[in-house]
């Protein structure tokens, strides 16, 4: 009877499972594979602010005519507020305003971008255009100050422009630079001063600011330069400090305007992210769907905001990982530490890269192991054991992280990352094995579990896997159903042949 | 043969996942666990039962009943104090014998009496037990061991492990402590298993670190044809370990005194597989043999007869 259940509910939910993922797929033209359709890529602009019972008003930077790129489905939710777009400076702006308005507000600003094919950077056709820079002479000295020493120090543009850059991002080193930034306070500021200098100079210059297309979820503004270099436009990568090609690039705004501009309020904030949407992908599915009001699309992971589904992008990789720590601990006899350690270790992984990750959490755990086994000497009671346990990682973690800044190696801020809670119970549990079954066991598990979760992260950030969970959630029903088949596995390990090896002899 | 799961399959071996699965699971209700994993309760349903167990001196449950730690050792010269839950064999103190205030471990060093006091409330604090759960700790009668292992022991206490299904005691094996071992009998430490006779109670094939050996690493003296003493008297306390706990799937762990005989140590809800290396032949038949007949066998005696009828090897 219950081996009847168990078959009829295997089936049963991998049929459901099964028949959903395909009817998706023939039907309604799900796209299987990721990489089968251009990406989209969804946008967000999130300003909260406090009003202060007073006249607010709220001016943001939108998205306009974005070179490479269509912008589509632009919303603008403000509430209560009036709205109403302008186009100032070549930028377009959209400005909220009320009369009165009183406590923590919310302003969202969406956009969906789609790439048009076949497009590379090309530069602007404007013609290059001078504009007195409006110094003062105390500033005016100082610029030209600042000019004249690039200038001695460099031989063409590609050369001059990077020092240029130099001095004025970093001001601290020269005090003509100092001076002229002594009223600036963001990155914006220094790079638009830098489009004066260069003005004075006789070189035509603008400043693009936009952000950067990736797959995380919250994007930073990033700044470029575009300068005319007598023939053409040249955009100049301001992190980057060099003349470069966008690539993934989208202008926001140009000139000297913030993103934000608020009055009448405090604590303006903008946030901006960025997402990745492989349903915008299936435009002509969704088209359809929403034609004919299926519920398939309403009520689908995509239609959670987009800061959401970036954290759903993550959690949904959990299962799969699970099930594929089944498959080893069952079925290979992989021996681990605790149940779900490796794909938690997995997980943290996908913050620093495999190597490094794997080298950090192995000098933290040795380290910390060392010192483990030192406490063991003070016979101390376990949960004072194990606290002084995490205040050491959370010690070493912060001493890792200092050393290998001062290094010049900034990956090693990224241990930080780790869940410091996994790497003390790590530690604790290897401790625990060492003092009972012996250091050799103690290290095989130890090997055991970084090695299931290496497995686990190779198969976690696969692109396919990530895109298939995501579109097809159906198919954690199929999951269940292998992870349920799996539970009544009763056959011999791979590790067995290794422990029973005395009978192979013979 | 060349698939070796096929190989194992043919010598009836038990898997990790069969055992949980097929054996461990459905006759082992987790609500008796505790029965077994709290020594002290282990040791008043054996005592109920008639079985035989090494006498209690004591029980310390509290601190504040350590004062009458000296009042439990009166007229006892050699006594063990251990954790009620503890595991792997850690937070044992052994003492054999007095000397004036003074008690004299086996090494032949000394500890006062407030060293003493000082190990129970370490084991009450719940420095050895798993998870570090407040514990008890029990002080106990000393076991003297039975000459017969003397040759092939070396530095510790050789004890016997009995898989008992459903009752049937079905594959035994003698550990033996060695120096890799430091004196534990857990195999996975380096201790030797060898495999024992369910019906003769002599012992057969041994094994050591994975491996066939005939002669003990540290005594080098052979460890075959060891006859253990009291064979079918082990076999009836073994299958009364059922009786007390009702876990279907058990493994009792004896040690043999040399006055007292058989005493039962502890008994285990999750006997480890490695007995089937130590008698080279899988259990897998023999608990096919139990369930066949367990129908027809009702009490301890008739579980042991039919034990020794069908698992002569």
């Amino acid at each position: 009877m219950n081996n009847f259940q168990h078959r009829f509910l295997v089936l049963l939910l991998a049929c459901v499972g099964l028949s959903v993922f395909a009817y998706k797929v023939w039907f309604l033209g799900f796209p299987l594979l990721p990489g089968q359709t251009s990406a989209f890529w969804k946008v967000e602009a999130h300003v909260d602010f406090e009003a202060q019972s007073g006249p607010a008003k709220i001016r943001l930077q939108t998205l306009d005519r974005v070179p490479g790129f269509v912008v589509t489905d632009e919303h603008y939710i403000g509430g209560r507020f009036g709205l109403h777009t302008v186009t100032r400076s070549g930028n377009a702006e959209a400005v909220w305003s009320r009369r009165k308005a009183s406590g923590k507000q919310d302003i969202f600003y969406y956009a969906t971008l789609r790439p048009e094919r076949n497009w590379s950077w090309t530069p602007s056709s404007e013609p290059p255009r001078l504009f007195d820079p409006g110094f003062s002479p105390a500033e005016l000295t100082a610029a030209d100050a600042l000019l004249s020493k690039a200038g001695m120090e460099s031989a063409d543009l590609e050369t001059f422009v990077p020092l240029l850059m130099k001095a004025l991002l970093h001001p601290g080193s020269d005090p003509n630079a100092t001076y002229l930034l002594r009223d600036a306070h963001s990155r914006l500021e220094a790079v638009n001063m830098a489009v004066r200098v260069l003005s004075l100079a006789g070189i035509p210059a603008q400043s693009v600011h936009g952000i950067d297309l990736v797959t995380t979820s919250a994007a930073e503004v990033r700044h470029w330069l575009e300068i005319h270099d007598g023939t053409q436009w040249r955009m100049f990568d301001v992190a980057r400090d060099r003349f470069a090609t966008p690539r993934d690039f989208v202008p926001w705004w140009r000139g000297d305007a913030p993103l934000l501009a608020a009055s009448g309020v405090k604590n303006p904030e903008v946030r901006l992210s960025v997402v990745k949407d492989t349903m915008a992908a299936m435009g002509d599915v969704s088209e359809r769907l929403s034609a004919t009001g299926s519920p398939l699309l309403e009520y689908s992971l995509l239609g959670l905001p987009v800061r959401a589904q970036a954290m759903y992008h993550m959690l949904l990789l959990i299962p799969v990982g699970a099930l594929l720590l089944v498959f080893l601990r069952n079925v290979v006899g992989f021996s681990t530490f605790g149940t779900f350690m490796p794909v938690l270790i997995a997980l943290s992984f996908r913050e620093t890269e495999l190597v490094w990750g794997l080298t950090l959490f192995s000098l933290v755990i040795i380290l910390g192991l060392a010192v483990r086994l030192y406490l063991e000497h003070l016979k101390l009671l376990l949960v004072p054991r194990l606290a002084s346990v995490l205040i050491v990682v959370v010690l070493l973690m912060a001493g890792i992280s200092i050393v290998s800044y001062k290094l010049g190696m900034p990956r090693g801020i990224s241990v930080t990352l780790f869940p410091m809670v996994i790497l003390s119970m790590t530690i604790e549990r290897i401790s625990v094995i060492w003092d009972e079954l012996g250091p050799w066991n103690a290290i095989r598990q130890a090997l055991g579990t970084m090695g299931v979760a290496v497995l686990t992260y190779v198969v976690m950030i696969n692109d396919l896997v990530g895109h298939l969970v995501f579109v097809f959630p159906e198919l954690f029903l199929v999951l269940l159903a292998l992870t349920l088949l799996l539970g009544r596995y009763t056959g011999y390990r791979l590790m067995d042949l290794v422990r029973f090896r005395a009978f192979l002899d013979r | 043969m060349r698939n070796p799961f096929a190989r194992l399959t043919r010598a009836g071996v038990v898997g990790m996942n069969l055992r949980n699965a097929d054996y461990v699971l459905p006759n082992n209700p987790r609500e008796r666990y505790p029965l077994v994993d709290d020594k002290f309760i282990t040791k008043e349903l054996a005592v109920a039962a008639g079985l035989n167990v090494p006498e209690l001196y004591g029980v310390v449950r509290a601190p504040h009943e350590v004062r009458d730690v000296p009042h439990m050792l009166e007229g006892h010269d050699a006594f063990v104090v251990k954790p009620a839950r503890g595991s792997g064999g850690n937070g044992i103190l052994v003492v054999s014998d007095r000397l004036g205030t003074r008690f004299r471990k086996p090494d032949d060093s000394l500890v006062a009496m407030d060293e003493i006091f000082f190990h129970v409330s370490n084991i009450l604090s719940g420095m050895y037990s798993l998870g570090g759960m407040p514990d008890k700790a029990l002080i106990e009668y000393c076991v003297r061991f039975d000459p017969v292992f003397d040759e092939i022991a070396y530095q510790g206490v050789p004890d016997i492990r009995i898989i008992v299904y459903k009752g049937v005691p079905v594959m035994a094996m003698l550990r033996l402590p060695t120096r890799e071992s430091d004196g534990k009998a857990n195999l996975h430490q380096g201790a030797m298993g060898c495999g024992v006779d369910i019906v003769s109670g002599v012992t057969t094939t041994a094994v050591w670190k994975n491996r066939t050996v005939e002669q003990h690493p540290d005594t080098l003296k052979p460890v075959a044809g060891v006859a253990i003493p009291g064979w079918t008297e082990l076999l009836r306390q073994a299958s009364l370990g059922y009786d007390v706990t009702g876990l279907g799937y058990l493994g009792v762990d004896f040690v043999l005194d040399r006055d007292r005989g058989p005493l039962m140590l502890e008994l285990n809800a999750r006997p480890g597989l490695a007995i089937q290396i130590a008698n080279l032949s899988g259990l897998r038949p023999r608990l096919d043999c139990v369930d066949a007949a367990i129908e027809n066998l009702h009490d301890v005696e008739e579980r042991v007869a039919y034990a020794m009828r069908a698992f002569g090897s």
